[in-house]
């Protein structure tokens, strides 16, 4: 692969430095078994350099840690093979969380070139199920407030199941696919975690939500759209910069359509106050349609 | 019919077809001590077949030595079906009250599990919308299958050694305290009642499944574990709380 290349033709006068930046590195990292060239990357300042995704092919390609090497000889058919895209600690998961939430860093730095497969289907996971939890209570709420008794809903459970895993697994996969036919070399593994990540915010405004202020939840849905928005489109600017200008503009206002559809989705769908005493509380077919007044 | 103990307990309960002479050469297990073809060959074991985590041997558990010794050929069914059933008993007690052997969940059996969810389903389902009553039967079956797996294999991916089949019946058997309450919720529809009550089996469930489950080598990844068998048994007992 020409990265690889790249990364030998590159070091050979920065094998030195690496060598002494790596070994600082040792001393001021946590207790976690992090590759070296990760550490590395977010240690020594390379931010005129680090282009996001493929970063770490600039440096030295991270040493692998023991679970890692272990997949490595594990064939594919067997579940060692997969477990190194789960080679996380509890304080790197709570790391890149707490980065996905409040977007300030370069996230791919703050996963130091060994995303994992962990956070997105868990983070993914758990908003289907808080966005179930708080829908239920949506609706109970305004069931009260109508003065109707209440049954829960089960095709929302069905409903928030399908949304979720399609935006955070196909999603990436069509955007991957695109970004890799205009030639931007972006890597599948850092667009699912992306998109993963990107998804912690909807937990708290889901459970936010349920207060029944029709403007708080516009408010907190907004929240919700742009943090995870502008989370998602810092850290794939530098993928798409690398495809000519019209190409990335027209993939990231797609990006931001598709976020755009997702955040209108779970307004409409999970969070419709409905103040008319004669309309149903459970929700209508998913076109978005005007909330009843 | 040469062998005379045969006679006596050959006879078959009425309405059963006598016991098939064409047993498999291997029985199937279920990885209970010294127990064999758990209702295998009797037509009126209207479960389903002892196939569900059976097949794989009579290493499992602690079962080698002992099905030579006890000849479980010639018993009657209702001694083969009241074995597993005092088996599946002495597993909810352990989990419902663990004192003694803490090994006994070693011993992993499915019917346990596919009983707890099935219960579950069908209550949850009772008390669901009339034209829902099928989807919900499907999602609580689905979370508890599918979720079990996931838990398991989320462990095993993080580096835990656990036994797949292990966990999973670790997993099933824990959520006998929802079960008891979802049994309970059918007739208490106070939401001050069932919250606490809810909690409380949710709290049962998961400290059960902690116990049994700690002993994975998971080192800085523990909560990673964890969290996933805390979600599943919230969700249920989310489930329950609003049926």
């Amino acid at each position: 692969m020409s990265n690889a290349y790249r990364a030998i033709e590159i070091d050979d006068e920065e094998l030195n430095n690496a060598t002494e930046l790596q070994f600082q590195n040792f001393s001021s990292s946590n207790t976690t078994t992090n590759p070296p060239a990760g550490n590395m990357s977010s240690a020594s300042t390379p931010q005129p350099r680090a282009t996001g995704f493929g970063s770490a092919s600039i440096f030295e390609p991270p040493r692998p840690t023991a679970q890692q090497e272990q997949a490595a000889k594990s064939p594919i058919w067997s579940l060692a093979y997969y477990s190194r895209f789960f080679d996380v600690d509890t304080n790197q998961v709570m790391e890149r969380l707490f980065a996905s939430v409040i977007p300030k860093d370069n996230f791919l730095e703050v996963m130091g070139g060994s995303p994992d497969l962990y956070g997105p289907f868990w983070v993914a996971t758990t908003v289907i199920f808080v966005l179930f939890v708080t829908s239920s209570i949506v609706d109970s709420i305004n069931a009260y407030i109508n003065g109707t008794t209440y049954q829960y809903n089960i095709f929302q459970m069905t409903f928030a199941f399908g949304t979720i895993y399609t935006y955070a697994f196909l999603v990436p996969l069509l955007v991957w696919g695109a970004t890799k036919y205009f030639g931007c070399q972006p890597d599948l593994l850092e667009m699912f975690a992306l998109y993963g990540y990107a998804m912690t915010i909807w937990i708290p405004v889901s459970v936010l939500s349920v207060i029944p202020i029709e403007l708080a939840r516009w408010i907190l849905l907004g929240i919700g759209a742009g943090v995870s928005g502008v989370f998602l489109i810092r850290n794939m600017y530098p993928v798409l910069q690398r495809a000519e200008a019209q190409i990335a503009k027209i993939i990231l206002i797609l990006v931001i359509v598709f976020h755009g559809v997702l955040a209108l989705i779970l307004k409409y769908k999970f969070f419709a106050y409905n103040a008319a005493p004669d309309a149903p509380p459970a929700p209508t077919p998913p076109a978005p349609e005007a909330p009843k007044f | 019919m040469n062998s005379p103990s045969i006679e006596p307990d050959d006879v078959p309960l009425p309405g059963q077809k006598p016991l098939s002479p064409t047993k498999s050469p291997l029985p199937k297990v279920t990885g209970n001590i010294g127990s064999s073809s758990s209702g295998h060959g009797s037509s009126s074991n209207s479960a389903p077949t002892g196939n569900i985590g059976g097949g794989v041997g009579l290493g499992v558990g602690q079962a080698s030595g002992i099905g030579s010794a006890i000849d479980t050929l010639d018993e009657p069914v209702s001694e083969t079906l009241l074995r597993d059933l005092r088996n599946v008993g002495a597993k909810l007690q352990q989990v419902l009250y663990p004192k003694g052997r803490k090994d006994i969940l070693k011993d992993w059996d499915l019917w346990g599990p596919l009983l707890m969810c099935l219960t579950l389903s069908i209550v949850l389902s009772m008390r669901a919308q009339p034209d829902q009553k099928i989807t919900v039967f499907t999602w609580i079956f689905i979370i508890v299958w599918l979720g079990s797996a996931v838990v398991t294999v989320n462990a095993k991916l993080l580096g835990g050694r656990v036994s797949f089949f292990q966990s999973v019946c670790v997993i099933g058997y824990c959520l006998f305290p929802l079960v008891l309450v979802s049994v309970v919720s059918i007739f208490l529809s106070n939401i001050y009642i069932r919250l606490p009550l809810s909690g409380i089996a949710f709290a049962w469930a998961s400290w059960a499944s902690l116990g049994f489950l700690s002993d994975s080598n998971l080192a800085n990844r523990r909560a990673l574990g964890v969290y996933p068998l805390f979600l599943f048994y919230f969700v249920i007992a989310w489930m329950i709380l609003i049926s």
